[in-house]
């Protein structure tokens, strides 16, 4: 009897285990000024840099990535969700290392080139 | 062992195998984006450095940040490549050692990353390749996702 208690709890946490692993991961952008993109743009055509651009930018909204699991899965995803909503480029970005429990959280801020 | 036991065991195995196999699907490797092209036009009074590793067994699963002028332009993976605009002029690029370009308007240059053996792990190390072979080699690598390309600095 006490091994298949034992034996259910095992499969329960597998489970969420697995479920933890396999792409529960998320993107969500919030807009944070009036000023907003209006068409998608390229994957190609997004900037992802770790710094500040060198040239002038409006920042219109922040994009975070969750539950990951690595920093080149947090980042594809946000430069996808970045052409999607047709902003140029993403600014100091800034992630949870790999190899911590909440590695590939990412977030940084969705900016519009001030002259085009 | 009991027929229940054995039950219990070889459910037990299974389940082993199939979070290890979650593990591999979702923690190894790194995910890119779309293969390798020239990029669409190069602005004017501008010229293009294609920072590169190629496949490699050594030290694939290592990565290190590559700094173009002082500013990371991110962690090269194997088979990952950045396109990086320059001003003509002089351009520094380094990972372990440090390159040097003499950036010319309109031209295209390849600067290889490879990982040498070291003393305890690989070490990353930039050449910069010929026109021919920089174009042969890039063509099995893919964007890297976060990677950037300092269209803000010309």
């Amino acid at each position: 009897m006490g091994d298949r208690k034992t034996m259910r709890r095992f499969r329960a946490i597998a489970a969420l285990v697995l479920l933890a692993l396999s792409g529960c991961a998320t993107v969500e952008y919030v807009p944070t000024a009036s000023r907003q993109p209006t068409h998608p743009v390229g994957f190609e055509d997004v900037m992802v840099t770790y710094v500040k651009p060198a040239k002038g930018y409006v920042v219109v909204g922040r994009i975070e990535t969750k539950h990951c699991g690595a920093i080149d899965q947090a980042t594809l995803l946000l430069r996808r969700r970045a052409a999607e909503l047709g902003v140029d480029g993403v600014e100091e970005v800034f992630c949870a290392r790999n190899g911590l429990v909440n590695a590939g959280n990412c977030a940084g801020n969705a900016f519009l080139w001030s002259t085009p | 062992m009991s027929m229940n036991d054995r039950r219990a065991y070889r459910s037990q195995l299974w389940f082993g195998a199939l979070t290890a196999f979650g593990v591999m699907s979702t923690g190894c490797g790194a995910l890119l984006g779309p293969d390798f092209h020239d990029v669409k036009s190069i602005p004017p009074n501008a010229g293009i450095v294609y920072i590169y590793r190629p496949s490699r067994f050594l030290g694939h699963d290592t990565a290190t940040e590559v700094r173009a002028d002082g500013v990371n332009v991110g962690y090269l993976f194997s088979s990952a490549y950045v396109p990086y605009y320059v001003t003509p002029g002089e351009h520094t690029f380094r990972a372990k050692n440090a390159v040097r370009i003499n950036a010319v308007a309109g031209q295209t240059y390849y600067v290889k990353y490879t990982m040498k053996l070291g003393l305890v792990a690989g070490v990353p190390e930039l050449t910069i390749e010929t026109p021919t072979v920089g174009a042969d080699e890039i063509r099995g690598c893919a964007l890297l996702p976060g990677g950037y390309d300092g269209r803000d600095r010309i």
